[in-house]
């Protein structure tokens, strides 16, 4: 999962922050609960979780996180806000 | 002179890693496994090449490679092990586990005896009429007050008695009851295995109480059979969390056993999910008479069933 993230365009990877939890340990089944996800992979942006048993295309994923990011600078007044 | 072998967990700080495990014999190093995370391929051969050399010797080709943040996995395992032997890294002691190495076609599973020699007596003798051959009990093995008859049935048997989180509770001198337990039987505690691991229709099963596991000093969600333990404890809360069985499935190909057995609910109950199957026991004494878990190699399967007698 990790690597289709890190191969997301500059300016997208530039908007966010990326975790990647382990399944296999208590830490990363801790967080697949408290997001209730039900299935792998999962993708969550800003603790929603948004895509379930599927890893989004790189287009997909861009335009979600582009739209995400104007959503939360237009409620913040503008990145100037 | 017999060589101590000790087996290390170091916690990484910078790479990709955040576990290395290795174990050191005298002064040579063995089985070392960079765990969670990092180039898998190189990780296997650095270790391969590794594997039997003198510690100091691979400390000092180890020491100082670079790769990120100032660090790499070689380098860290070169702090690791330079702790472990200046006695600031404890040997990593987490669960026992008693291994069964001969494959088994027929055995018996038991759950919370609490003591009751007579019951279980009755218990074997139907064991033995069904032909098992191996039995496993999980936990609650003796009642309050303590018998020893049950420790001698146990031991009479050589039936694999598992700790559960009262003997493990007893063991560490603790609870309402600790104050009762003499040394000698709490040694008996102590050497009890948490874990059996055992050989079925060409696959490995894996037979644990429950959560208690996770809390002992040293585990670690990389050592063998952890993955399991925690699928189980916390994924779906010993398969009563019906919503992660698919995220279950999903992780079970990592699995190394496929036979999962555990006791901690108390209740039966049986699953079989992608190919594993998993199975939990419930009490030897219940309601309407005895009960007890028949497991049978049936060709390339492994079929449960709970037999009850009034």
């Amino acid at each position: 999962m990790a690597e289709s993230v890190k191969v997301l365009p500059e300016e997208i990877q530039f908007l966010i922050h990326v975790h990647e939890w382990d399944m296999r340990t208590r830490e990363g089944i801790q967080r697949f609960r408290e997001l209730k996800a039900r299935s792998l992979p999962s993708v969550a942006l800003d603790g929603e979780l948004v895509y379930e048993a599927i890893i989004p295309g790189q287009e997909v994923l861009s335009e979600e996180i582009r739209r995400r990011y104007a959503a939360k600078n237009e409620d913040n007044g503008g990145p100037h806000g | 002179m017999e060589e101590t072998s000790r087996r290390y967990v170091f916690c990484t700080q910078g790479v990709c890693c955040p576990e290395i495990h290795f174990r050191l014999s005298g002064k040579r190093l063995h089985d070392v496994r960079f765990m969670g995370g990092g180039c898998p391929g190189n990780a296997l051969l650095a270790a391969r090449l590794m594997e039997g050399r003198p510690a100091r010797e691979v400390m000092a080709l180890a020491r100082g490679v670079p790769c990120r943040n100032g660090t790499s996995c070689p380098d860290q395992l070169a702090m690791g092990m330079a702790a472990a032997i200046a006695g600031e890294l404890a040997p990593a002691v987490s669960f026992k586990i008693d291994e069964d190495p001969q494959p088994r076609s027929c055995i018996g599973l038991i759950g919370a005896p609490k003591g009751r020699v007579d019951l279980l007596q009755r218990v074997l003798g139907s064991m033995e009429r069904h032909g098992v051959e191996s039995i496993y009990c999980l936990g609650n093995l003796i009642g309050d007050p303590w018998d020893d008859a049950v420790v001698e049935v146990l031991k009479h048997n050589k039936i694999v008695a598992v700790a559960g989180e009262q003997e493990w509770t007893l063991a560490r001198d603790k609870g309402p009851d600790a104050a009762s337990v003499s040394d000698p039987k709490r040694a008996w505690l102590s050497a009890l295995p948490q874990a059996v691991s055992f050989q079925m229709a060409g696959k490995t099963g894996f037979a644990f109480y429950g959560r208690y596991l996770q809390t002992l000093e040293g585990y670690s969600d990389f050592e063998p059979f952890a993955l399991e333990i925690n699928m189980i404890c916390d994924l779906v809360d010993f398969m009563e969390n019906a919503e992660a069985l698919e995220a279950l499935k999903a992780m079970i190909p990592q699995f190394s056993a496929r036979i999962l057995v555990f006791g901690q609910t108390g209740r039966w109950g049986f699953w079989e999910i992608g190919d594993a199957c998993f199975i939990s026991v419930g009490p030897m004494r219940e309601e309407s008479g005895l009960s007890w878990g028949l497991l049978e190699a049936r060709g390339s399967d492994a079929a449960f069933r709970v037999i009850r007698e009034a």
